[in-house]
């Protein structure tokens, strides 16, 4: 279809709708006869060719006042006009000496188009997720503000809601900080409850982005209170969704954790929330004091997720640092409780634009680097063959020179024909990268942030095109600029020296070569690389069968007012979940069900602190673990076996001894390897102790290349939280089961949404997504920088065969032996692999440590790889040049002399 | 005013337009040359002719009613006009003039 938008286009208004008309009466013939496959490539050739034609067409009507229109333009013809109707000669020229020689045109364009195309959709990509800034009001302006404990080496601690008012009032560093505040939220009375990603934020939040609403109004100094005053704000999407895009819905009240909101904004369709969410893109944001309940009675308890700030006009981030630092010093000293030293608490200030894609900065920036790799590859490529071309076409040049063309005038048409070549590169190149933008963002993993705003980048596209147009201006003109030092008249003789160019462009395109070999080999190495730690991440043994296992949440709502919040009573959430347990295990297909507060690689857990009885309290607070609330059929369910002591019971109920089962991992660091198994344990000096009963095998909870993390399991029914997760073992794939559970869990309670329903395989497989994109991608590039790497080798080797003809025909002659002539060749050929090789080994070592991030499991040398990319390389590069070796050794010596 | 003569391909795309008859657009006049001439023809030339002809006088063209096999557009239909007979007729006698008394022997020289 882009040809179909070129032709309207091009085509004048007069004939467009006749011609377009043809086109689609040919093409339905067509169709009919031959299939809709041909049909659709002619109907595609004739476009172009008549897009092609018309342009020219019109360009010559302005140009040139035609002869042929009686009603002429004025006949002087300007200077710019003359010149401009020369120059489409030389384009016309240029044009119809690329077609005589289809195979070299055909090459060039399609490797320029790869090196384009390739460059352009990577640079759209990261420009638009890393590198665009943030779509705010002055977006320089806009940080997050968290803190960290050196102590422990854990960034990103949060903020309490009395640090919040301290970085307000107390600096003049901002113009505003809004507290962050993470929720899940049921929405009920529509047709289902739904959860929704909720954000309780204070009232300024939409002031310091600087948004503003499509429909209502954000929130205002009015709005804030010291609780949560309900009002609402909700994305767009939500309003589509759930609201069915009414624009009347101002002042429609929604019922969120039982409570009843005013929804008073909708945002619009581009806005969304700058940062981390627990699941989802944020739907809906309340405002919240912080200052009272639901809230805690304000306090330096950093339960906040952060805040979001505006630097005032002037400030820089390194004061707002170092100002921060200062205030952080003076709280230290102010509540030396709060803030014991051994924990090393101190505010952070990161930049809002790194806050949002500062994970994916690596992984993005090493796709870039690796695909300027590749445009060099290309350029390398073609800078080659219009180098061969230029020296095949010296005797043509002497001709014309002879015959009176002056070097400015040869000079250009050599230009004109690279900017025609690369002009049609760009072109098909922009083709390329509109098809390979849109695989990049399917395969991109959904936790990339801005993908929605990919799109293609007018400045890649420019800044290839341009490499590109220099690439093949400088090599096609570099030999005919040597003529000019060249005899005209030995050149004219053809002799085989001048026409090979000399030794000088023959030693010039070997360095090509090589270098080319080199980067394929850098990108190999680098695609190796990742591809070994992707194998040895799919090694990694998460702790359980993760095949047949669905999971399921839901969240127990959590009204303002407590007497709404029926399942802030302990009774509530142990019955419910008793019984949706029984309803889910009742299910065809389901073998066992259980019921956790984590789903294991299912999200951010925080570690509790505790302390063990007969130790001293670690005042640092080192002692952590990860706590895990679980119904006593949840080892069975996953498959987690119990190496030591019991499991839980249904006698593990309230009311009976408090108990606890740790991981291995939990043993071997704080038990020294010993058995835990009766000693006592507790989560804080207010809770009573827990006795340990078992050990529990390790499992993965975060992050498949951490070490398996120490777990505290306790009963659901001793302890239970409003987070649920559903965990359920089936015999096979059961179709269907997620809307059955979702069904189930609304027959105990109608109010109750489920949401996140994923197959345990679908989390793990998210966990390493980002790798796998990267892997894919990286070993896309090297195939493409080999399989040029290889084409530049095969064009050198075989073109020089070419013009070592008689002379190996005079070898043959004299006595040499088809294999003596095949080797000549082979070293010569392989001699440039070989440098090329040991050069890029040099560079891949050099820049292997640049990936060392993505790595997991394999060195950054690691001679495995390294090896087997230089055996491949090897390989490739021994079969691009075998095939002109054996045409060598085949040459007959009588018909070789008779080429002088 | 001196008259410009036509190419070899005016001529054909021209009497191929005679030969058709009425009802005569782009698609008909691609395959009437190729049927006669039994070589195969870019449909852009043939495009680009017409108009140029068109713009010399030699064809007028009219919209015909759209079909929707055409996706709701057009056939911009050409008839030769008087001016382009004269011209066809003027290029025929140009090259008799110059056949003239080479018949046969460039008969016998195939």
């Amino acid at each position: 279809m882009i040809a179909r938008r070129l032709l309207e286009r091009a085509l004048p208004g007069d004939v467009r709708d006749g011609i377009t008309g043809d086109l689609d009466e040919v093409f339905r013939r067509d169709t009919g006869q031959h299939g809709a496959g041909l049909a659709r490539r002619r109907y595609r050739r004739k476009a172009v060719s008549l897009a092609c034609r018309f342009l020219v067409e019109r360009l010559r009507d302005r140009l040139a006042p035609s002869p042929f229109i009686p009603t002429a333009m004025p006949a002087v013809p300007s200077t710019r006009g003359t010149r401009m109707a020369s120059l489409l000669q030389d384009v016309t020229y240029a044009v119809r000496a690329l077609r005589k020689a289809p195979g070299f045109s055909a090459v060039v364009i399609a490797t320029l188009a790869l090196g384009i195309g390739a460059n352009t959709a990577i640079f759209s990509v990261v420009h638009a997720v890393v590198l665009s800034p943030l779509p705010y009001a002055q977006p320089e302006q806009l940080v997050r503000v968290t803190s960290e404990l050196r102590a422990f080496d854990a960034q990103d601690t949060g903020v309490a809601p009395l640090e919040l008012f301290d970085y307000q009032s107390r600096t003049d560093l901002f113009s505003g900080v809004a507290g962050l505040y993470p929720i899940n939220a049921n929405v009920t009375g529509g047709a289902e409850p739904e959860r929704v990603e909720a954000m309780l934020v204070t009232w300024n939040y939409f002031a310091i982005l600087g948004a503003a609403p499509e429909l209502g109004r954000v929130f205002g100094p009015d709005d804030d209170g010291p609780g949560i005053p309900e009002v609402a704000v909700v994305s767009d999407a939500y309003w589509r969704r759930r609201l069915g895009a009414d624009p009347g819905v101002i002042g429609r009240t929604l019922t969120i954790d039982g409570d009843p909101f005013v929804l008073v904004g909708v945002m619009p369709p581009d806005f969304r929330h700058p940062g981390r969410t627990m699941q989802t893109d944020v739907d809906l944001w309340a405002p919240a004091g912080y200052r009272a309940l639901p809230f805690p009675a304000p306090s330096r308890r950093r339960f906040l997720e952060g805040a979001l700030a505006r630097l005032q006009p002037g400030v820089t981030l390194a004061q707002a640092r170092e100002r921060l630092d200062a205030l952080g010093e003076t709280l230290r000293r102010e509540f030396p409780a709060d803030y014991p030293a051994s924990t090393g608490w101190r505010p952070l200030v990161v930049p809002l634009q790194d806050d949002v894609v500062g994970a994916v900065t690596a992984p993005m920036l090493i796709l870039l680097g690796a695909v300027a790799f590749v445009l060099l590859i290309a350029c390398a490529n073609v800078a080659n063959l219009m180098l061969t071309r230029a020296s095949e076409r010296q005797a043509e040049m002497a001709v014309r020179a002879s015959l009176g063309a002056t070097a400015g005038r040869l000079a250009r048409q050599i230009l004109t024909e690279s900017a025609v070549l690369a002009v049609a590169g760009g072109l098909l190149g922009l083709m390329f990268a509109s098809w390979g933008l849109r695989l990049l963002v399917e395969l991109a993993p959904s936790r990339v942030p801005r993908l929605a705003s990919v799109g293609l980048d007018g400045q890649a596209l420019a800044v290839a095109l341009g490499l590109s147009l220099l690439t093949t201006m400088l090599f096609g003109l570099a030999p005919a600029l040597q003529m000019r030092r060249v005899q005209a008249v030995a050149a004219v003789r053809d002799s085989d020296r001048s026409r090979s160019g000399g030794p000088g462009a023959a030693r010039v395109r070997g360095l090509l070569v090589a270098a080319e070999v080199a980067m394929a080999v850098v990108l190999l190495v680098g695609a190796g690389l990742l591809a070994r730690s992707f194998w040895a991440l799919q090694q990694v043994s998460i702790g359980f069968d993760t095949d047949d296992l669905l999971t399921a949440r839901v969240w127990l709502p959590r009204p303002n007012d407590p007497a709404n919040g029926k399942y802030l009573v302990a009774e509530n959430r142990i019955a419910f979940g008793r019984e949706a347990l029984a309803r889910l295990e009742a299910l065809p297909g389901v073998e066992r069900a259980a019921i956790s507060s984590q789903i294991p690689m299912g999200g951010y857990n925080p570690p509790l602190f505790f302390e063990r009885e007969g130790q001293a309290v670690d005042q640092a607070g080192r002692t952590t673990i990860h706590s895990f609330l679980i119904s006593p059929g949840y080892f069975d369910t996953l498959g987690v076996p119990i190496v030591r002591g019991r499991g839980f019971t249904d006698f593990d109920r309230a009311g009976t001894d408090p108990v606890a089962i740790v991981s291995e991992a939990a043993v071997r660091q704080y038990w020294n390897g010993g058995n835990p198994v009766g000693s006592r344990i507790r989560l804080a000096p207010e809770l009573p102790w827990l006795t340990v009963v078992g050990v529990a095998g390790d499992v993965r909870t975060r992050q498949l290349t951490e070490p398996a993390q120490p777990i505290l399991y306790r009963p659901f029914e001793q302890a239970s939280s409003l987070t649920l997760a559903f965990l359920i073992r089936t015999a096979g794939p059961v179709p269907g089961l997620g809307e059955a559970v979702a069904r189930e869990v609304r027959a105990v309670d109608p109010d109750l949404p489920v949401y996140a329903v994923r197959t345990m395989n679908e989390l793990l497989a998210a966990a390493v997504a980002q790798r796998e994109f990267l892997m894919r991608v990286l070993g896309l590039f090297g195939a493409a920088a080999i399989g040029l790497a290889l084409l530049g080798i095969y064009g050198v080797i075989s073109y020089s065969v070419v013009q070592r003809t008689r002379e190996i025909g005079i070898r043959v002659a004299i006595g040499a032996r088809p294999g003596q002539v095949l080797a000549l060749v082979l070293r010569q050929g392989l001699a440039h692999a070989i440098a090329g090789m040991a050069a890029g080994l040099v560079a891949a070592l050099l820049l292997a440590r640049l990936i060392t991030s993505q790595l997991y499991g394999v060195a950054p040398f690691d001679p495995v790889t390294l090896a087997a990319v230089l055996a491949l390389m090897a390989v490739a590069a021994g079969l691009a040049v075998a095939v002109p070796a054996r045409r060598a050794s085949r040459v007959d010596p009588i018909a070789a002399l008779r080429l002088e | 005013m001196t008259r410009e003569s036509l190419g070899e391909f005016e001529q054909l795309v021209l009497l191929a337009i005679l030969q058709l008859g009425d009802d005569v657009y782009g698609v008909p006049i691609v395959d009437e040359i190729e049927r006669r001439t039994g070589r195969s023809v870019a449909p852009a030339a043939v495009y680009v002719t017409l108009r140029r002809l068109e713009q010399k006088g030699l064809l007028s063209s009219w919209m015909s009613d759209p079909t929707p096999e055409r996706g709701g557009k057009a056939r911009r239909c050409v008839r030769v006009t008087a001016a382009g007979r004269a011209s066809l007729r003027e290029s025929r006698d140009v090259i008799d003039q110059m056949w003239k008394g080479l018949d046969r022997g460039l008969r016998g020289s195939r």
